[in-house]
């Protein structure tokens, strides 16, 4: 009986579920695909010897060579080095803005599904009022008055992006806040917000990470969308979106595929390892499969 | 109130809900008197006001509860000064710095009290620190120790375990070392057996007679089972319909019951060698809705004593022994 108290007692839920997760080879695999891409692009350096915004004119539309790997684009610029560099801004984009609207969505929905009353009643509205936004609009506007840039784009998403995860959170807070051990905890003098951010959130946790999964994902698309259509990162930065751009014309289609095809593989294989990992995190967290 | 016997002293205590528009009276005129070192049950049926009461003495009400009217008188030593707990804000520093430190509780259920992603080592460690200035590694050893001494074997290895790993009864141990890590002077304990299978209850019961003794504590014990009361109790309250009915010695109240409510309930208790073709009596009827304003003594309607006299208003308390309070007509309770 020892043995097997000791065995038992070796795992923590956490452990269990990163048990659970590793078994899961669809998930393994998206974790691959995106740890790769992004080890890749953040060791560029050390791949390339190309400035990916050196433009040389006399290598115009050049052919692969062990110099360029992948050959260079209309400019004369390095397209594996533009890939690698421009990863890097679409994949930070895209982390950076999930994270901060989840992180600001976990906070606001915490503190309205533990408060309740008025103060829930108002922040559900100003979710209400931030989800009207059609954020294409919104970023067409504020890039109207602010100019282009990575800062305003990933403000916009930031700004639009919290409701959804405020929304979930709040909803698994009502839900928690009935527990006992709430009460317990109020028993024993913690403070509200401590039992709000030290007790209740990590309880709800599991809505929080896969929606940062499944936001990372949905961003670099949106990036890549919005710097095709020429309103996302200003055009002399690489970005996937903007490569995308830059190819969008027929004679490069047609002639230079390579051109098109290679953001289009990279942005197409970084989303779909994000979401099988995100798959993946929500059958881990999914309570009532346990 | 007399400091030097008397730990909490509960006066004239009414405590109201809001319910929509109704008003519900939960707790009416409780008065309740915690002697040191000794344990104080409070018996009764579910929703006749003894956990209201018990966490009305934490200020842990839910929103649309309050207490409208009464004092609760808190004296953590002989000599100490007396607190007036009725007047603290919910959520202030006054009650939070009691909560936990001088006046600890526990749960009807272990299962559920306990935060299910935090080891049970780090939720003690939070009460702990939270009450007192300690270091790391002096807070970890009192801890282990006293995981020890409430029966939790290998107490080193089960301080990192998470509340899944546990049982039922040594969650609630896990529970009661969290209420008593701090040394509380006072600990309430709400129905901390009913969720436990009968072995393990008179373990648990067991330990928080063994955890008076040694530490001192003073023990509100709520609970439905008039066989825990007359096992673990030293003092005991009847409540029905947010009023105290009858109250005093254990013994006294066992031997010489005198409410008709307080005799039904033994009444209904079977007993080792009684007879196994007689039934057991249950109360005719059931409790009233709480909602309902009475007139006259909540428990005429059930009352097979009942008379005119009954639904002519309420009865006053009445000592009929030292210690030994009643309320009923019939034990003279019209004579003020």
């Amino acid at each position: 009986m020892a043995g097997t108290k000791m065995q038992k007692s070796q795992d923590s839920i956490s452990r269990r579920r990163m048990q659970k997760l590793f078994s899961n080879k669809l998930a393994m695999f998206g974790l691959a695909l995106t740890l790769i891409i992004t080890l890749l692009c953040l060791f560029a350096p050390l791949l390339t010897d190309s400035d990916p915004n050196f433009i040389e004119m006399s290598l115009r539309y050049e052919a692969a060579s062990p110099e360029h790997p992948f050959g260079c684009d209309q400019s004369g610029r390095d397209v594996w080095a533009r890939l690698l560099y421009g990863g890097r801004i679409s994949i930070a984009i895209g982390l950076a803005s999930a994270l901060c609207a989840n992180v600001l969505g976990a906070v606001i929905g915490c503190i309205s599904g533990y408060a309740g009353g008025k103060v829930d009643q108002i922040l559900m509205y100003c979710s209400e009022i931030f989800s009207c936004f059609p954020d294409k609009m919104l970023i067409l506007v504020i890039m109207g008055f602010a100019g282009q840039g990575v800062g305003v784009m990933m403000l916009v998403f930031i700004f639009t992006g919290w409701v959804g995860t405020m929304r979930m959170v709040r909803s698994r807070i009502l839900s928690l806040k009935q527990e006992v051990f709430v009460e317990s905890c109020k028993a024993i003098g913690i403070r509200s917000t401590s039992i709000m951010f030290r007790h209740l959130l990590p309880n709800a946790m599991g809505v929080f990470i896969i929606n940062i999964t499944s936001n990372v994902a949905g961003y670099i698309l949106s990036e890549a969308g919005l710097s095709f259509l020429g309103l996302g990162v200003p055009k002399g930065v690489a970005t996937w979106g903007n490569m995308l751009n830059a190819a969008r014309n027929l004679s490069t289609m047609q002639n230079y595929s390579m051109l098109w095809i290679l953001p289009g593989i990279a942005i197409s294989l970084f989303v779909l390892g994000v979401n099988f990992f995100g798959d993946g995190l929500r059958d881990v967290f999914d309570v009532t499969q346990e | 109130m007399e400091t030097k016997n008397t730990i909490l002293q509960i006066e004239n205590l009414k405590v109201e809900f809001r319910v929509g528009k109704k008003c519900v009276h939960a707790v009416n005129d409780v008065n309740l008197t915690v002697h040191r070192g000794k344990t104080l049950g409070i018996v009764g049926e579910s929703g006749c006001g003894k956990s209201v009461t018990a966490h009305s003495i934490l200020k842990l009400l839910p929103q649309n509860g309050r207490i409208v009217d009464g004092k609760i008188l808190f004296a953590e030593t002989a000599e100490g000064p007396v607190k007036e707990l009725q007047n603290m804000k919910r959520t202030g520093q006054e009650i939070r710095a009691i909560r936990g430190q001088k006046i600890a509780m526990i749960f009807q259920d272990p299962m559920m009290s306990l935060n299910p992603v935090y080891t049970i080592g780090s939720q003690i460690m939070e009460n702990l620190k939270l009450h007192e200035k300690l270091e790391e590694r002096e807070a970890k050893a009192r801890i282990i120790h006293l995981l020890g001494q409430l029966g939790i074997p290998e107490p080193e290895q089960r301080y990192k375990e998470y509340p899944h790993q546990f049982s039922g009864g040594m969650k609630q141990r896990v529970m009661i070392a969290i209420a008593m890590i701090c040394n509380p002077s006072l600990l309430i304990a709400d129905e901390p057996t009913t969720a436990l299978d009968v072995t393990i209850q008179k373990q648990i019961l067991r330990l928080m007679q063994k955890l008076r003794d040694d530490f001192g504590t003073s023990v509100i014990l709520i609970t439905h089972n008039m066989g825990i009361v007359a096992e673990a109790c030293d003092e005991v309250a009847v409540m029905y319909m947010g009023r105290v009915v009858e109250s005093g010695p254990v013994r006294q109240i066992f031997e010489n019951p005198q409410h008709p409510y307080t005799r039904a309930l033994l009444r209904s208790v079977p007993v080792p060698g009684m007879r196994s073709d007689v039934e057991l009596k249950s109360i005719e009827g059931s409790t009233p809705d709480a909602s309902i304003q009475f007139d006259h003594c909540e428990f005429e309607p059930r009352c097979e004593y009942a008379s005119e006299q009954c639904r002519g208003g309420f009865p006053q308390a009445r000592e009929c022994e030292p210690g030994h309070v009643v309320r009923c007509f019939l034990r003279g309770g019209g004579e003020s």
